[in-house]
């Protein structure tokens, strides 16, 4: 029977972002062990990449010192994730796969292995490496040695990401969050590229945890999260920043599409009603501050798109209100 | 007990001590200690020396400790800001 999450590639770019591990500082848990991988294995390189749409992403490296990332066309990794089993080219001059990869052909990967990182629930969201600029055979004993790093590789991983989520919802923590914001901020300044924060509160939740109790408050933000996960694009990141408080991060986005996007969750909570054992008709306010050149933090940017959301609330609740440089422009339910 | 698998006893006992923490967070400790476990056999197997392998350990232990420490503290953090 085929695998078929090997070939989900919609799913599988979900479970590497639910990391939210990409464009994050080198760590020196990771650095550990490549750098054991190295000395152990008695390679040259030694690597953990995440692969990602279009790039291969080095959240470790030993031996490349600056290299962060890679086009995902020419890289090795791309081709051990397509697999359960570790990839091991003695000698890539010899692949038809590889003969012509640009590396090989400049002398410098001619031998690799790998071995994939697999999420617990299946999906191959990078690989743990090591190559070298001479041919070689590995013995089936390093190979092994090398899929036990890599589970500990995925351990680490596993524990930066449970970390970061806020146990009710699965949304990011507030810390999280602000730690995903502030790598978009990075890019902005990187890139020049554009993207918005919407955060939004539930419309009278105290209401709701004082009529029908807690429980059934819980069933409430759970179901909120979940429908907003449902209306993300793979890319967004969905944030918990209080109690019946939430943010959302829409990267490559304008202010034109921000408020678009905002009306999309906003009708999508609002409607059907929640069934929480009980039907509840749950809305939500909504603030919506574009990045721009004046923000430099990722409270900065909290604080802007809070002030509309106060006028969102101010005005009547459910509705969306975006931050101007005037004032907030709102669109009403 | 051997010199290797005593170093695994510090994650055992803070495992011991999660019992009131999310389920995820005890059962990836758990895995996490079995993958050493597996490290070892391996590291058997490509013929290091004990010692060799012992101080290995003990730097992966190390590193691991510290960061479940720190994600316990980020998750108890989170419920507070919650």
């Amino acid at each position: 029977m085929p695998d078929a999450k090997l070939f989900d590639e919609a799913a599988r770019l979900a479970a590497l972002r639910r990391y939210n591990v990409l464009d994050t500082a080198p760590e020196e848990t990771f650095d550990k062990i490549t750098s054991l991988v190295r000395t152990v294995l008695g390679v040259s390189f030694a690597a953990v990449t995440l692969v990602d749409q279009t790039r291969m992403w080095f959240k470790s490296n030993q031996g490349m010192d600056g290299v962060v990332e890679s086009p995902r066309e020419i890289s090795f990794c791309t081709h051990t994730i397509e697999a359960r089993e570790p990839m091991v080219v003695p000698d890539a001059r010899l692949d038809p796969r590889f003969r012509d990869n640009p590396a090989v052909q400049a002398g410098m990967v001619t031998s690799y292995a790998g071995v994939p990182l697999a999420t617990p629930d299946g999906y191959n969201v990078g690989a743990l490496c090591v190559f070298d600029a001479e041919p070689r055979e590995f013995a089936p004993a390093h190979v092994d040695l090398l899929k036990n790093f890599g589970a500990l590789v995925v351990d680490e991983l596993e524990l930066r990401q449970i970390a970061q989520c806020d146990q009710l919802t699965g949304a990011l923590t507030r810390r999280g969050f602000l730690a995903a914001a502030e790598r978009e901020i990075a890019r902005r300044d990187r890139y020049g590229r554009p993207s918005a924060l919407v955060m939004f509160d539930i419309d009278h939740f105290k209401s709701v945890n004082d009529r029908f109790g807690h429980p059934v408050g819980d069933e409430v933000l759970k179901n909120v999260a979940q429908r907003c996960r449902d209306a993300m694009r793979p890319n967004d990141v969905l944030g918990r920043i209080g109690g019946e408080e939430f943010a959302l991060l829409l990267p490559e986005v304008d202010a034109t599409d921000a408020m678009r996007a905002a009306e999309r969750f906003r009708r999508r909570i609002e409607n059907p009603a929640m069934d929480v054992g009980q039907p509840i008709h749950v809305t939500a306010s909504f603030g919506i501050a574009s990045l721009d050149l004046g923000t430099a933090t990722p409270e900065a940017w909290l604080a802007r798109a809070d002030v509309p959301l106060y006028g969102a609330k101010r005005g009547g609740r459910n509705r969306c209100c975006q931050a101007a440089t005037a004032r907030p422009v709102c669109q009403m339910a | 007990m051997d010199a290797i698998t005593e170093l695994l006893a510090p994650t055992r006992s803070v495992n011991d001590n999660l019992y009131d923490l999310p389920v995820e967070l005890v059962a990836c400790a758990a895995r996490h200690q079995q993958h050493l476990s597996n490290l070892i056999t391996s590291f058997r197997a490509v013929g290091l020396d004990e010692e060799t392998i012992a101080g290995h350990v003990h730097q992966l232990v190390l590193s691991y400790e510290t960061e479940l420490l720190a994600a316990v503290q980020e998750t108890l953090k989170g419920q507070s800001d919650a």
